[in-house]
C-alpha cells in the first residue's frame, strides 16, 4: 500500500501541474497603439467656385511619416459605406480633390447635385519597424456637395 | 393431429431442458462471480489505485463505488474534452498572434486591420483561459475524487469476506451441534 502511495503521489501531482500548465499569454498592441498617432482637426469643405473638395488636417507628431491617406465613404458608418482611398504621396497637411473624381471613385454618377461624402485621413509610417504601415484614422467629418 | 401435439410437447420438452441447463449453468456462474467478487482489502485498494470506485465496488459498497467512478469518468471526459478543445484553438491563437506581431513589416497594412485582429485576437485569449479554467477544475475534481477513493479504500472499505461475515449473522444459520451425545442441527437467527 505503501509502495502505491509512493509510486502514485508524484504521479497526480504531475499530472495536475502538467495538465494545469497554461500555455498561452495575452497579445499586445502595444507596438501599434503607443507609437502611431491619428491626424486631427480633419476638415472637409466643398468649394462651389472650384468644384473641389478642399481637406485639412494636423499631425501633431510627423516622426516616421512618409505621406498620408484620405479615404472617403457615402456613409457615416465609414466601413459599411462604399469607400475609396488614395495616397497624398507628401507630408502636406491639405489636399483638394475634384468633386466629380470623388463621386466616380464611390460609384455614384460625376455630376450628382446634391451628396454628402464623408472624409478621413491616416498617416502612412514607414520605419525599420513598420513597412509603408498606414496609421489610425482620424475622426469622420463630411462634406455637403451642393451644385443647385 | 396426435403426432404433431407429440412434436410440440417434445420441442417443448427440449426447450424446458435447455433452460434449465442453462440455468444452472447461470447460477453456477453466478456463485463463481460471487465467489471471485470476494476480495481481500489489498485487492481492494489496488483496484482503487486502478480506477476510482472498482475496490468499493468489488467490496460490496456498490452505490459508494458506482458514484465515485461516475465522478471520476465524468470529471476525466470533461478535462479531456477541455484539454482538446484547448489545444486545438491554441494553435489557431499563436498563428493569429504572429500574423498580428508580424503585420508591421509586412507592408501596406493598415492599423484598422490590426485593430481588427488584436480584438479577434482578444476573444481568443478570454476564450483559452475559459478553457485552462474548466481544463484545471475537471482536473482537480479528478484528482480530488481519485485521492478520496484511495483513503476511503485504505481506511474505511472493508473487504468483502468482512463485510459478506457481517451480513452472515444477520442471516439464518444451520450448524451441526452433539446434545448428550446425540447429534443434532442447530438453527439459529439473529436480530
Amino acid at each position: 500500500m505503501k509502495r502505491i502511495i509512493v509510486f502514485l503521489a508524484p504521479a497526480l501531482i504531475a499530472a495536475v501541474f502538467l495538465g494545469c500548465s497554461k500555455d498561452h499569454d495575452p497579445a499586445g498592441f502595444g507596438k501599434y497603439e503607443s507609437f502611431m498617432k491619428k491626424p486631427a482637426n480633419l476638415v472637409a469643405t466643398f468649394e462651389r467656385s472650384t468644384d473641389e473638395i478642399s481637406l485639412s488636417w494636423e499631425m501633431p507628431d510627423t516622426n516616421s511619416v512618409k505621406m498620408f491617406s484620405v479615404a472617403w465613404s457615402d456613409s457615416n458608418v465609414f466601413d459599411l459605406g462604399r469607400r475609396s482611398s488614395e495616397f497624398t504621396g507628401d507630408v502636406n497637411t491639405t489636399r483638394k480633390m475634384s468633386v466629380s473624381h470623388v463621386l466616380r471613385a464611390i460609384g455614384q454618377p460625376a455630376n450628382a447635385d446634391s451628396f454628402i461624402v464623408y472624409f478621413t485621413i491616416s498617416a502612412l509610417y514607414s520605419n525599420e519597424t513598420f513597412n509603408e504601415f498606414v496609421g489610425p484614422r482620424s475622426d469622420v467629418d463630411s462634406a455637403l456637395v451642393y451644385k443647385k | 393431429m396426435e403426432s404433431m401435439f407429440r412434436k410440440m410437447s417434445i420441442i417443448g420438452l427440449s426447450l424446458l431442458l435447455c433452460l434449465s441447463i442453462a440455468g444452472v449453468g447461470y447460477a453456477q456462474n453466478e456463485d463463481s462471480f460471487v465467489r471471485a467478487a470476494t476480495v481481500s482489502k489489498r485487492d481492494a485498494v489496488l483496484l482503487s489505485a486502478l480506477f476510482p470506485g472498482l475496490g468499493q465496488m468489488t467490496a460490496g459498497s456498490k452505490v459508494k463505488g458506482v458514484s465515485m467512478f461516475l465522478a471520476e469518468t465524468i470529471s476525466l471526459a470533461l478535462f479531456v474534452n477541455a484539454h482538446e478543445d484547448y489545444t486545438t484553438k491554441l494553435d489557431t491563437y499563436n498563428r493569429d498572434k504572429q500574423i498580428l506581431d508580424s503585420m508591421a513589416g509586412l507592408g501596406r497594412q493598415s492599423y484598422t486591420e490590426a485593430n481588427k485582429l488584436y480584438m479577434n485576437v482578444k476573444r481568443q485569449n478570454t476564450k483559452l483561459d475559459d478553457l485552462h479554467n474548466t481544463r484545471n477544475i475537471a482536473l482537480a475534481v479528478a484528482a480530488g475524487v481519485y485521492a478520496y477513493n484511495l483513503v476511503d479504500a485504505l481506511f474505511f472499505t472493508s473487504s468483502s469476506t468482512e463485510s459478506q461475515r457481517a451480513e452472515m449473522h444477520r442471516n439464518i444459520t444451520v450448524q451441526s451441534v452433539m446434545v448428550d451425545k446425540t447429534p443434532g442441527i442447530m438453527i439459529s437467527k439473529s436480530f
